[in-house]
């Protein structure tokens, strides 16, 4: 039978103070006290050999990989990017197909025109620079992240096409010309996004 | 008894932005415990390699969200103790093969550590767990009770009746064995 006082403070029921008073006087609760602080000190030096192997390089390979993948900011980026370039194509459509002429408000002027074209030039030689650098990129990085921006390029070159196409009847159309424009630059943004993101995985 | 880790808050901060290093300090800091807990829990060594490595990733994961309003140490085993939770539920009963990586040599000292190993092994798991936490890696019982959201209360009585329990099937052991501690 274990001494009541023992098991209160053990349950927290007795303070220490009190306890100690106790054990003064009570040889049970001296002996059950001895045995206990055997057991703590076998129990700490119960890791002394312990083989502790390094977990360090499965797990730092682990949270890399959790680094690489977190991609969503990029990912949640790309859907958002994607849904503007529909919304474009969706604008486009419903223009195109609705259109009523308005000239003097629709039309560029020739000087206006010929600077159009020429910033659409120059978006286009940069577009053909990055996706030579882009293509060589793509075949680095993980398939799935490399299979939504090419998704996402077709999306924006089908936009291009459109707008080019349209602008074979009207070339000087302002609003085609606005939506050409922004597909280029967002194609533009996209390949160099490919481009920084491939370098870090690199890295 | 675990030390504090040096510049903590600094490190936390580190991890919060995912600079790996200061993962691997922590890593480093409190790899003993962590292996030792596990491995006493989960009894494989696999198991508990994979509950150390999910602790990490959940770390890695959830640390943005710590908000110094517990002691790291306590936040990090809250972590690894859900982990071997889940470990345990997810698995089938296999036999354990904790004593062969625990074995060393064969000198009665170490004869001893195996049978109190043994005994930690046999006691129902929430006792064990506690007085894991306890008596061989050194926590305070007050933080036991926030890693393991219990009351104080009920780590005191898991303590002591762990301690009821190892005296009982150590007694022989005590009584051939002298006293040299």
């Amino acid at each position: 039978m274990i001494c009541k006082k023992y098991e209160q403070h053990g349950l927290g029921q007795l303070n220490e103070e009190q306890f100690r008073e106790h054990l003064a006087i009570c040889s049970q609760c001296q002996a059950l006290v001895r045995e206990d602080n055997k057991i703590m000190a076998m129990a700490e030096k119960v890791n002394q050999n312990l083989i502790i192997p390094d977990l360090w390089p499965d797990i730092e390979r682990a949270l890399l990989h959790k680094k690489k993948v977190k991609v969503y900011p990029l990912y949640r980026n790309w859907i958002l990017r994607v849904a503007a370039v529909l919304i474009l194509a969706v604008s486009l459509t419903l223009y195109l197909s609705n259109r009523e002429e308005s000239t003097h408000t629709m039309i560029l002027s020739q000087a206006a025109l010929q600077k159009v074209e020429k910033t659409e030039r120059e978006h286009m030689n940069a577009i053909n620079q990055l996706e030579q650098a882009a293509r060589e990129q793509l075949s680095q990085i993980d398939v799935e992240i490399a299979s939504l921006y090419r998704t996402k390029i077709e999306t924006i070159d089908a936009q291009i096409e459109r707008c080019k196409a349209a602008l074979e009847e009207n070339p000087a159309n302002t609003h085609i010309r606005k939506y050409l424009l922004a597909a280029l630059i967002d194609k533009k943004e996209t390949l160099n996004e490919l481009i920084i993101y491939a370098e870090q995985e690199v890295e | 008894m675990i030390q504090e880790l040096d510049n903590e808050r600094k490190l936390i901060e580190e991890c919060k932005k995912g600079n790996i290093n200061a993962f691997e300090a922590i890593y480093r800091h409190f790899q003993q415990p962590l292996y030792s807990y596990a491995m006493r829990v989960l009894e494989q060594r696999e198991d508990a390699e994979d509950a150390i490595q999910m602790t990490f990733l959940k770390l890695y994961r959830g640390i943005k969200k710590f908000k110094y309003n517990a002691k790291f140490s306590t936040y990090l085993f809250r972590i690894l103790i859900n982990v071997c939770y889940d470990i345990i539920a997810k698995r089938k009963y296999h036999e354990s093969e904790d004593l062969h990586a625990l074995k060393i040599t064969n000198d009665q000292s170490n004869d001893m550590h195996l049978h109190l190993d043994k005994s930690i092994k046999n006691l129902p798991q929430r006792m064990r767990e506690c007085f894991i936490l306890y008596a061989v890696e050194g926590f305070p019982q007050g933080e036991i009770a926030n890693m393991m959201q219990l009351s104080i209360g009920s780590v005191k009585a898991h303590v002591f009746q762990a301690k009821q329990k190892l005296r009982t099937q150590l007694s022989d052991y005590f009584d051939e064995v002298q006293d040299d501690m």
